[in-house]
């Protein structure tokens, strides 16, 4: 076992510690849900579920991350994306709800999980997400945790400046802080499953 | 400055030797370190008559201030610098920079890069108090201060320490090398810090912080020196340890070896005797190769015995100059990367150099690292390169390595050709030379308008595309002459060569054909002599070696081949010029200074030719004279060249 999978498996360890070892896990509340391998077998394929901050249109949704981990991790970042589904595909979603993402929500009282992610830095067809710390800024002290953290914080506190969604960066730039919200949550009606 | 105010006149000239020559390059950012250095100093006069002086190391783009025509040639200053040179050149600057900021190297070698390396700026907003970051000076100077004799790198022994890296603690009987910065408290393993390090310089950081995300602080020169060091140290006792297992583990098949080669030795020696004296030349020069015990070395002697022995290996004999300086390039090269320290040092000079790429810029010869340093000009009307250019003077500058090439275009060099000219001259080769030769080769011209007819076959009887002409494609002559023979039976005469050249663009063409043939010659036979050189002077060496004849003694040899290389290389241009000027009669001048060089370049040619190589050494003063001859005319060459650009300025097509 090489030194980037120790550190994965000491991360894994925690951050299972702190989501599941007591019930009113502070992780959960500042918008972790979950954050394991996608399977037992590759180290290297994480994903992530994590829920919108209150106060913003992404209340009470889960979205969900793919990360891919480098070999050279942590010295180099991970790569984050939001998982983003094709039309089709969420409209299949809808018609039934997986037991698995059944599962995680009840542990949280949400409702329905989005499939694209409406938001200025943030690819609306790719899930690509435009953060400094997981390109320049990069440092090997940050964690999986604190990076999928520093993603829930970007939802609250959109950058309009370095835009990958110009649309909504420019309804944030026009300060139309009402057109910017429900866009927001016109996206998220539409393309949530899973209710109920 | 405390620099300058030292007393001794040999520290003094080297202490300001780069301010100094810094002040003739305008806008430059040096300048104000200059003018701190003239205030203080008082004798800017004994400096001024020390600008000629060879200690400098400057050169200059033509060897005289003034032709023989007396015309005066503006020249640009320059020095040839290697990367290492830049670094100390760096360094000075950054020293030079603290004795006003008072601040420390490492602070003002940060604030330098906060800059971009843009000293009147940070002089400036320093002096008016109102400095970008001026927190951060605060905090560097703190740190500057509180850089006191913690130990930077220790061991941890607390089990409920964790790595923030590696995520690793120290267990019983295992203790954790932690490194910490000395301005802050955030410890991580030694490893994982030189890990960092390394990565970040990969990427080309200049400004380095402690890897938590927290904590802002940066890392500076002597906190990267220390870790820097010991992963030096501990490299190099590794390898102690290695070479010691190896060299016990080794030691018995090794005098084995050594007995089976000594045997050999002695039984070759005896048998070839005086039958041959190359190959005893060889294997002795295995036995002496063979005590070196790394393996590098030993490869490199092999390719070295191949080459000598085997005079048919072409390519690796015309490469073998070549193979040398990639060598040397690797070697240092590795050197810089050794440790992190001198990586990092690397990527600020390289940082800085591309900062100031006007006056900085890198040889074009692949492999080659050294770089040219604009220094100024020697001329009251010209001050810029730009300015330089428009003159239609030739910046013609010679790196480290003896490369010459063109400080403005960056493409070999092409003196006296113009910059412009120049360009177009390559372009215009580069298009219409497949064109010119397809059309000698495969048409004819109408002998009525002049287009150009290919025939694809069928009969002589041609009927021009363009005009209707109907003519023999044989003799070019009216078709009716030929009363519906389709025989020609007319003799070619050269009865229409006039009213074919009056054609102008036909006589360009012309024209054009004429000075290229002269200028492909002259390439081709400058490949030619090198290629044949090459494999002289590597039979030189074993004759040499022969001879017992020193390396010195031999060095006119190679310096006549490399006036016959650089003498062939500027005729060849001088054709290209040729085309340009025209066919004025002012340039009688300048063609008889052509035709006299050309022939002095072939005697020599013909010298190294005709000359055996067992007689090389008794035929030194011919060479020598014929190499002056080659020289003396080419001076010649270029100062009437000169004269005539810079007086026909407008006379240019």
């Amino acid at each position: 076992m090489n030194s980037t999978e120790k550190r994965l498996l000491k991360e894994y360890r925690n951050v299972q510690r702190e989501l599941h070892g007591t019930k009113n896990s502070s992780l959960r509340k500042s918008g972790l849900l979950e954050l394991k391998p996608k399977s037992q077998s590759d180290m290297y394929e994480w994903s992530a579920t994590i829920e919108g901050p209150d106060s913003t249109p992404y209340e009470n949704t889960a979205f969900d991350l793919n990360i891919k981990i480098p070999r050279s991790y942590p010295l180099e970042p991970p790569e984050i994306y939001f998982v983003v589904l094709s039309d089709e595909t969420i409209r299949k979603l809808q018609g039934r709800s997986s037991k698995k993402d059944v599962e995680v929500l009840k542990k949280a009282p949400i409702t329905h999980k989005c499939f694209k992610m409406p938001h200025p830095n943030v690819n609306f067809n790719t899930g690509e997400i435009c953060l400094d710390i997981l390109k320049k800024r990069w440092s090997p002290a940050w964690t999986l945790q604190s990076a999928i953290l520093a993603i829930v914080v970007l939802l609250s506190n959109p950058e309009p400046s370095s835009p990958l969604n110009v649309d909504l960066a420019n309804l944030l730039r026009c300060e139309d802080e009402t057109a910017y919200k429900a866009l927001i949550r016109f996206y998220i009606e539409e393309y949530s499953a899973i209710s109920t | 400055m405390p620099l300058s105010k030292l007393g001794d006149n040999e520290l003094s000239s080297d202490s300001t030797d780069f301010e100094y020559e810094e002040e003739d390059s305008d806008n430059c950012d040096f300048e104000l370190e200059d003018e701190d250095s003239e205030d203080i100093t008082s004798n800017g006069e004994e400096q001024l008559s020390n600008r000629n002086d060879e200690t400098l190391g400057v050169s200059y783009t033509f060897p005289v201030s003034h032709t023989k025509m007396n015309t005066k040639t503006h020249r640009m200053i320059y020095k040839s610098v290697s990367l290492e040179d830049m670094e100390i050149l760096l360094d000075k600057k950054v020293t030079a920079l603290n004795s006003v900021l008072q601040l420390g190297n490492n602070t003002c070698l940060i604030l330098l890069v906060k800059y971009k390396w843009n000293q009147d700026k940070l002089l400036e907003d320093y002096t008016n108090g109102n400095i970008t970051n001026y927190g951060l000076v605060m905090e560097l100077q703190k740190q500057e201060q509180r850089r006191s004799n913690i130990p930077l790198i220790k061991e941890v022994r607390d089990p409920k320490f964790t790595c923030h890296i590696c995520f690793d603690n120290p267990s019983e009987g295992r203790p954790l090398t932690v490194f910490t910065l000395s301005s802050c408290d955030h410890p991580f393993c030694v490893d994982c810090y030189i890990n960092y390090l390394k990565e970040a310089n990969k990427d080309n950081k200049l400004l380095l912080r402690c890897p938590e995300p927290t904590c802002k602080q940066l890392i500076t020169m002597s906190d990267l020196q220390k870790i820097s060091n010991f992963e030096w140290d501990r490299k190099n006792q590794e390898k102690l340890r290695e070479e010691q297992k190896c060299i016990s583990a080794e030691q018995q098949s090794i005098t084995e070896e050594e007995i089976k080669t000594r045997y050999q030795g002695d039984k070759l020696s005896s048998k070839l005797h005086d039958l041959n004296l190359d190959d005893i030349s060889d294997s002795e020069d295995e036995d002496l190769i063979y005590p070196s015990h790394s393996e590098e070395e030993t490869d490199k002697a092999k390719c070295d015995t191949d080459n000598h022995s085997d005079p048919d290996f072409d390519t690796a004999i015309t490469n073998f100059q070549q193979q040398i300086m990639e060598k040397e390039r690797t070697e240092r090269e590795h050197e810089r990367n050794k440790t992190i320290a001198s990586k990092y040092k690397l990527n600020l000079t390289e940082n800085y150099c591309s900062a100031h790429y006007k006056y900085f810029k890198n040889c074009p010869i692949p492999n080659c690292d050294s770089m040219v340093m604009q220094v100024g000009f020697d001329s009251d009307k010209v001050g810029t390169l730009s300015e330089f250019v428009e003159r239609k003077l030739v910046p013609t500058v010679v790196c480290t390595h003896k490369h010459r090439f063109c400080f403005n275009c960056l493409q070999e060099d092409h003196s006296p050709c113009p910059c412009s000219l120049a360009k177009e001259w390559e372009k215009k080769c580069k298009d219409d030379t497949e064109t010119c030769h397809w059309l000698a080769a495969n048409t004819k011209d109408c002998p009525h308008c002049s287009t150009p007819i290919e025939k694809n076959g069928g009969c002589n009887h041609m009927i021009c595309f363009k005009c209707g002409f109907a003519f023999c494609w044989n003799c070019l002559q009216k078709w009716s002459l030929h009363y519906n023979d389709f025989n020609c039976t007319v003799y070619v005469g050269d009865a229409d060569d006039a009213k074919k050249d009056q054609d102008k663009n036909k006589k360009l063409l012309r024209r054009y054909m004429f000075y290229f043939e002269l200028f492909d010659n002259q390439k081709r036979s400058l490949d030619a002599d090198k290629k044949l050189l090459r494999k002289f002077e590597n039979n030189l060496r074993k004759i040499q070696e022969r001879c017992g004849v020193s390396w010195i003694e031999a060095l006119f040899y190679r310096e006549s081949m490399d006036i016959l290389f650089r003498a062939r290389h500027e005729l060849m241009w001088t054709y290209a010029t040729m085309y340009y000027i025209g066919t004025k009669n002012s340039c009688e001048l300048a063609n008889a200074a052509q035709q006299l060089f050309s022939r002095n370049i072939e005697k020599l040619s013909r010298l190294f030719l005709d000359t055996k190589i067992e007689m090389i050494f008794k035929q030194r003063n011919k060479f020598l004279n014929y190499a002056n001859l080659v020289e003396e005319t080419r001076e010649l060459l270029e100062e009437t060249f000169l004269d005539y650009i810079s007086k026909d300025q407008t006379k240019l097509i």
